[in-house]
């Protein structure tokens, strides 16, 4: 009997060899990326941990755990469904990169990033999952370059960030095993909560070191960007969560939860102020994912189930957003040769599906209303408010800043031309068709947030015992946010 | 025949003091020179000094191993820089001065700094006393004074130079020098083969990492204007 890490993990890495031999050809590229992980999303989704199924001839059991280099992967309920999205995610955005060719790599290493990913996800040792997260970081580098001979500002970045990061939690988990044998000790409790912290809040670009995710969105292919942004962030956040839930003291007295929901915050307040003030469209799309980054990061640092609740749904929106956005950018973008409102000026009445999808995109990473990321956004605003009027403004503003960038682009993309302009090649019949499968997926989403917390309740279940303190004891600890 | 544990054995004059020295004078060179290949010497350079230093906290094999690593990035990061130069003169024959000055920007763009030289001598001197301030004031546990003080000046250069500069081949350096910081430390907490390991494919990476980005970004013609790209 086949059990399920090693598919999870395994099929990837060898399709990825297949789908480099056959990459002149981008569709069949497509397909196959996107088939395997198609029907591996479907193994996550709808298969049960506990039963056998029949594949292929195969006998497999997804809840059977394996051991590799002497470590434990378990597929768990919680991974599974992270897992299900993942590879759903990477699925479409595979489907989708084909009309608008984000490199010939990204195929190929785009199945790697799955496997690593899946393997972080599937690890039970938190110093493996951080050494294989920074393994995929690294390779990530060339996905996000994808050949371009362009800046190499995002890839260089996201590089160093998460080089800097990854040694920090891998020492303070080291302390942490030593503490056990002193658990009284003052100064080393304090170091492991300054590195833990200074790590999670570098992965998850709070401030002052949320420039990465900006530069790398301006720098990247669009499709790009929500595949990494998005896979990275769901490993991310669930290796924070078991840190949270295996090492209670370390969030017991709100200190690092404290320090992340003010860093997250700043973000939030950066990425939708810069975002009011772009004339591009990937670095409005970088600060604006960068402003809703920032806020899930303050609905984790809650740290209540209301939290909970709006910080995986949130992941899901997310990714929906950019994935919506950067396909109809990516559309543009080969179309116009840049993504500055004067080049794109006046495109909209010419590329219909492909602008309505940006905006779309745009607009629900910024919470707006009727589309998928609306409902989450309110209801954070709703938590934040007890803890006082600048927590609550902040991200209310930072999203309208954010908003106000979009109906900019709006006008310079729907801009009448007044001299005759040569025509321009239609949006691609597959991305046109994803593109319109992903918008009615965002109103639907916006409609009914219900379908979503209640298909993530598990995940919310899984992860309770974290929760240590109210919402209102959290947040006041800084001065300087708090009305006193 | 003597073995190579003897030998090390062997070289009283070489103390932990001089690799620490050394160290200091490798990293200094790194963020000083302006030349691509002497600072990856100084970084070779830093690696055997690296292992050298290892050698008090794990196994010598271990130590070797580690330093091997290293260089094979060095390798690396130098095929990678040479192949600009190579694709520079490759399309070579009499060029104006400005085409000239063109192709030595392209090759600046991807390994040198953009800032002057009191510029980075400040940078060093702040880096210098830092380190002194941190290392005395917050001495790392459970290695060596020796070690802790290698640890904090290289991470600390490493910080300067990762500061200093976006050049690909400097990010490199910079971050195998943070590398090597983490690695001296973080060896005598988790003696896991497997994690070592790991951390070695790191170092590769990010060697390969740096290097295919310093083949993007010296190919790019100084021209373009990368900043409005998006």
């Amino acid at each position: 009997m086949i059990a399920g890490p090693w598919v999870l993990v395994g099929l990837p890495l060898v399709v990825a060899p297949i789908v480099y031999l056959v990459r002149r050809w981008a569709f069949l590229d497509a397909l196959l990326a996107g088939g395997t992980a198609a029907a591996l999303a479907w193994l996550c989704i709808a298969v049960s941990l506990s039963k056998p199924v029949k594949l292929l001839g195969w006998s497999l059991l997804l809840g059977k755990s394996v051991a590799l280099l002497g470590r434990e992967l378990a597929v768990t309920p919680g991974s599974q469904m992270a897992l299900g999205f993942l590879f759903g995610l990477a699925a479409i955005s595979f489907l989708l990169a084909w009309p608008v060719s984000p490199g010939r790599s990204f195929f190929p290493l785009g199945l790697a990033l799955l496997s690593g990913w899946a393997a972080a996800l599937l690890m039970r040792t938190f110093a493996f999952t951080a050494v294989i997260l920074w393994l995929v970081s690294t390779l990530a580098t060339l996905v996000i370059q994808g050949g371009r001979l362009a800046s190499t500002r995002g890839a260089g970045r996201q590089m160093i960030m998460l080089s800097l990061a990854v040694p920090l939690l891998l020492l303070s988990n080291s302390l942490i095993e030593a503490r056990a044998a002193n658990p009284d000790d003052f100064v080393q409790t304090q170091a492991v909560m300054l590195l833990a912290a200074t790590g999670l809040a570098i992965l998850f670009a709070a401030f002052p070191f949320e420039g990465w995710v900006s530069a790398m969105a301006a720098d990247s292919q669009p499709g790009v960007t929500a595949l990494v942004v998005s896979g990275y962030q769901v490993v991310v956040l669930l290796m924070a969560l078991d840190l949270f839930r295996d090492q209670p003291w370390l969030v017991a007295d709100g200190q690092v939860l404290s320090l992340l929901a003010a860093g997250g915050w700043l973000a939030a307040v950066i990425g939708g102020g810069l975002a009011a003030t772009q004339r591009h469209f990937a670095w409005l799309l970088g600060y604006t994912a960068l402003n809703d980054l920032g806020s899930g990061l303050v609905a984790l640092a809650l740290g209540s189930r209301t939290g909970l609740a709006i910080a995986f749904p949130m992941v899901a929106t997310r990714g929906v957003g950019l994935l919506l956005a950067g396909t109809g950018l990516a559309v543009i973008r080969q179309r116009a040769d840049g993504t500055s409102f004067a080049k794109v000026s006046g495109l909209g009445r010419r590329l219909p599906l492909a602008t309505a999808g940006l905006l779309m995109g745009g607009l629900s990473l910024c919470g707006f209303p009727l589309m998928a990321g609306f409902t989450l956004r309110w209801a954070l605003l709703e938590q934040v408010t007890p803890a006082g009027g600048p927590w609550a403004w902040g991200l209310l503003f930072s999203g309208l800043g954010a908003t106000a960038g979009w109906l900019r682009g709006a006008l310079a993309l729907l801009a009448p031309t007044e001299a005759p302009s040569p025509p321009v090649r239609r949006t691609p019949l597959v991305a046109g068709i994803l593109l319109v499968v992903l918008m009615v997926a965002c109103l639907w989403l916006g409609c009914h947030p219900d379908q979503l917390l209640m298909w993530l309740q598990p995940l919310v279940d899984a992860y309770t015992p974290f929760v240590t303190a109210p919402v209102s004891s959290m947040l006041p600890g800084y001065p300087f946010l708090s009305q006193g | 025949m003597p073995t190579l544990a003897d030998i090390l054995a062997s070289l009283p004059s070489i103390t932990t003091s001089t690799a620490l020295a050394g160290m200091f004078v490798t990293a200094s060179l790194i963020i000083l020179l302006r030349e691509w290949s002497q600072a990856l010497l100084a970084l070779v350079l830093q690696y055997l000094l690296f292992g050298w230093l290892l050698t008090m906290l794990i196994p010598l094999p271990l130590a070797l191993i580690k330093s091997l690593m290293g260089a094979i990035a060095c390798v690396i990061l130098y095929w990678s820089a040479r192949r600009i130069g190579e694709l520079q003169i490759m399309s070579s024959g009499p060029v104006k001065l400005d085409e000239a000055v063109r192709r030595r920007q392209a090759i600046q763009l991807a390994t040198g700094f953009s800032m002057r030289m009191p510029f980075r001598v400040a940078a060093l001197s702040l880096a210098a006393l830092a380190t002194y301030g941190l290392a005395s004031r917050y001495p790392l546990p459970d290695v060596p004074p020796v070690v802790s003080l290698a640890c904090t000046w290289l991470a600390v250069a490493a910080l300067v130079l990762l500061g200093l500069t976006e050049s690909p081949f400097r990010v490199g350096i910079g971050l195998l020098t943070w590398l090597m910081a983490f690695e001296m430390f973080y060896v005598s907490w988790e003696r896991s083969l497997t994690i070592a390991g790991f951390l070695g494919m790191v170092t590769l990476l990010v060697a390969l990492g740096a290097g295919y980005l310093i083949s993007v970004r010296g190919a790019i013609p100084p021209t373009a204007d990368i900043g409005e790209e998006a």
